[in-house]
């Protein structure tokens, strides 16, 4: 009983913190539709901003336990609420409503209605199947339930173990988020049930969907965004990989959140979407080294982008402030994992310091070619990921071509290259055989490029979907659309 | 290559559905060609794997629900050809304060043997060295001669080639 309530109860717990970072963002208006809406983002929000500073007391040598968990999720929730009770009224006229949600369109709420209801079914197998998947996937076991286990054991970072060159197999270096967010299973559920705790991944997959499908929702009409995200979540590469309980789709779930709501930053600059998206990333990267230096790569072209197209009214020094905020609070979410590794003199397999010694890359160099043909190689299964990459080439290229959102195109696709770049380096400087590292994981890593895609395809999809036909702006006398009233069109103009 | 060659395909595809839509390729047209294409083959693919999707689910639910919670903790070291009842059994005779050395070698080599015991004994820790632990684990080896006699108790079998030592 307390097993089967265990994922219930947690959901509801992060789900509550979340929704009160939402309010205190004025990223939700206090309405029920819209907060029953912003549930899926309000869970993927609370596992980043309960677990982000519960790592930090865990590096700190404070045990994290349940009654702990519990009081971190009340907290946050409480604390958001409250700010957002404290300021209600001032801010109103800034909340955001779903552009769709304005509209009255009754067919397209129906055609999203239908993929919505089939997948909700298609997800309630997926729950029966978690439930009793038993835990044979080696990483899984050996990395990720491994430290969990060991969570359960001491709740904190026994470093015989945590440290220990004993247990070195186990990558040392890569952070703790997704054994904490295990190890929290198994005390709610009172028992390390290896086979249960897939529900609780499962989870993450269904929020993801609900959440992208909310944000979506803010640029995109119902019948576009619903089709896109229910078929992706069916792809194998998402389903069936997730449920292997590797780290890499939890990775790229929150890095795709994330940089969505960077392109929505840059095409409205709701302080609040940029907020949230720092919380993503640094949530990503506190799961996976990929996750660092992804969600690095994408600030970084954040900081490109407004640094060479700055909007009209500031300079470029200060359209760079936010995002070097945001690079600021990455770096504040990431430093307490890095700062314990360091204190207990604990290494990555990668040789970071030498990577940009050009000598060493030019000895290895022979190792690049056959990392790009691999991961190309991965992106093009299309019975694993639906087309998705392709289709979001193509969507950006259309976009680049006739002046639609030119701006947040280029950030996508710049985003999406050098996360790919990211992992081409980080085979270029492995000490590990490249073809037992390519074979062991290259279709694992590939997963985080496809899901860049995703974000591009949700958001270019609604700008594109608002172009007007010529004969109607011919109509009005209106000039030819550029990248800023495209972007004012994704927001004032429903179809 | 092929990435590439998919991706022109689609631009083609917007092509010829925006001419046919407008008589050229227009602005317009272009974006909602686009649309169009995303949204068939988001549904196409959808509608076209959701039987198999839900039924593959369905069937792995029923058969992994006929194995015992049991079977299934130990499912990952079952996987790898790992001896888990012997595993099993050690953890029933070492208490969870202790540490272990698994020996000999060969074992600790053994990425698949030395990784799932060491995850299936948790709590108790793997030692880095046979100095610094409460037993010595002997996997699929004969004890004697490979020990400090001195140090260690005599070894207590489990079945043949797999027993472990308590230190004296």
């Amino acid at each position: 009983m307390r097993a089967d309530l265990a994922p219930i109860a947690l959901t509801a717990l992060f789900g509550f913190a979340g929704l009160g970072v939402l309010a205190a963002l004025d990223f939700v208006k206090p309405s029920l539709s819209e907060v029953l809406g912003a549930l899926g983002l309000a869970y993927l929000v609370g596992v980043g901003a309960v677990l982000l500073p519960a790592i930090g007391l865990l590096t700190l040598g404070v045990a994290v336990r349940l009654p702990g968990l519990v009081a971190l999720c009340a907290a946050i929730g409480l604390a958001g609420i409250g700010v957002a009770a404290r300021r209600r009224g001032c801010l109103r006229g800034l909340i955001h409503r779903p552009s769709w949600s304005r509209r009255g369109l009754g067919l397209d709420v129906l055609v999203a209605a239908v993929f919505l209801v089939t997948f909700g079914m298609y997800a309630v197998l997926g729950f029966q199947h978690a439930s009793v998947l038993p835990l044979d996937a080696w990483d899984a076991w050996a990395i990720w339930t491994n430290k969990a286990v060991a969570l359960v054991e001491w709740g904190g970072l026994r470093p015989e173990f945590f440290a220990s060159p004993a247990y070195s197999y186990m990558h040392l270096d890569y952070p703790v988020l997704m054994p904490l967010y295990e190890a929290i299973y198994f005390r709610a559920a009172g028992t390390v049930n290896t086979q249960a705790v897939h529900v609780h991944f499962w989870t993450l997959l269904i929020a993801f969907v609900w959440a992208a499908g909310f944000i979506a929702s803010r640029v995109t009409r119902p019948a576009l965004w619903a089709p896109i995200l229910v078929a992706f979540a069916l792809a194998p590469g998402v389903s069936s990989q997730l449920l292997t309980l590797y780290a890499d789709v939890p990775v790229a779930i929150f890095l795709c959140i994330g940089i969505l709501l960077l392109g929505l930053w840059l095409s409205d600059r709701r302080p609040a979407e940029l907020a949230l998206a720092t919380l993503f990333l640094a949530t990503a990267a506190n799961i996976k080294n990929e996750g660092l230096v992804a969600g690095l790569a994408a600030l970084v072209v954040l900081a490109l982008v407004v640094v060479v197209s700055p909007p009209p009214q500031l300079t470029r020094v200060r359209a760079l402030g936010p995002a070097l905020a945001a690079l600021a609070g990455f770096i504040v979410g990431v430093l307490p994992w890095r700062i314990w590794m360091e204190s207990h003199h604990i290494t990555g397999d990668l040789p970071v310091r030498d990577a940009l010694d050009p000598s060493f890359l030019w000895d290895r160099s022979d190792r690049v070619w056959p990392s790009i043909e691999a991961l190309a190689g991965q992106l093009v299964l299309q019975e694993r990921w639906f087309y998705v990459v392709p289709l979001a080439l193509a969507v950006v290229a259309v976009c680049l071509a006739i002046g639609v959102l030119r701006q947040v195109a280029a950030f996508y696709l710049l985003t999406g290259v050098m996360v790919f770049a990211g992992l081409i380096w980080a085979y270029w400087i492995s000490p590990n055989d490249l073809g037992w590292h390519l074979s062991t994981s290259v279709d694992r890593v590939a997963t985080s490029v496809v899901f860049v895609g995703l974000a591009a395809l949700l958001h270019l999809s609604g700008a594109l979907e608002r172009v007007a036909p010529a004969r109607d702006r011919a109509k009005s006398g209106a000039a030819p659309m550029g990248d800023s009233e495209a972007a004012s069109r994704v927001e004032s103009h429903p179809v | 290559m092929t990435l590439l060659l998919q991706t022109v395909g689609i631009i083609a595809t917007v092509v010829a559905l925006s001419a046919i839509v407008e008589g050229h390729v227009g602005r317009w047209s272009a974006a909602a060609a686009t649309v169009a294409v995303v949204v068939v083959a988001a549904s196409v693919l959808f509608w076209g794997h959701l039987w198999d999707a839900a039924k593959a689910f369905d069937d792995a639910s029923a058969r992994n629900r006929a194995v015992p919670p049991e079977a299934a903790a130990v499912a990952g070291g079952v996987a790898v050809g790992v001896n888990v009842s012997f595993i099993e059994w050690a953890r029933s005779q070492i208490a969870e304060r202790d540490s272990y050395y698994l020996m000999p070698d060969d074992a600790r080599a053994n990425q698949a043997i030395y990784q799932w015991l060491s995850y299936q004994m948790l709590p108790r820790l793997s030692a880095e060295n046979p100095e610094e632990a409460d037993w010595l684990i002997f996997y699929d080896a004969y004890p004697r001669g490979t020990y400090e006699r001195a140090d260690f108790g005599p070894p207590v079998h489990y079945n043949r080639g797999f027993a472990i030592a308590r230190r004296r």
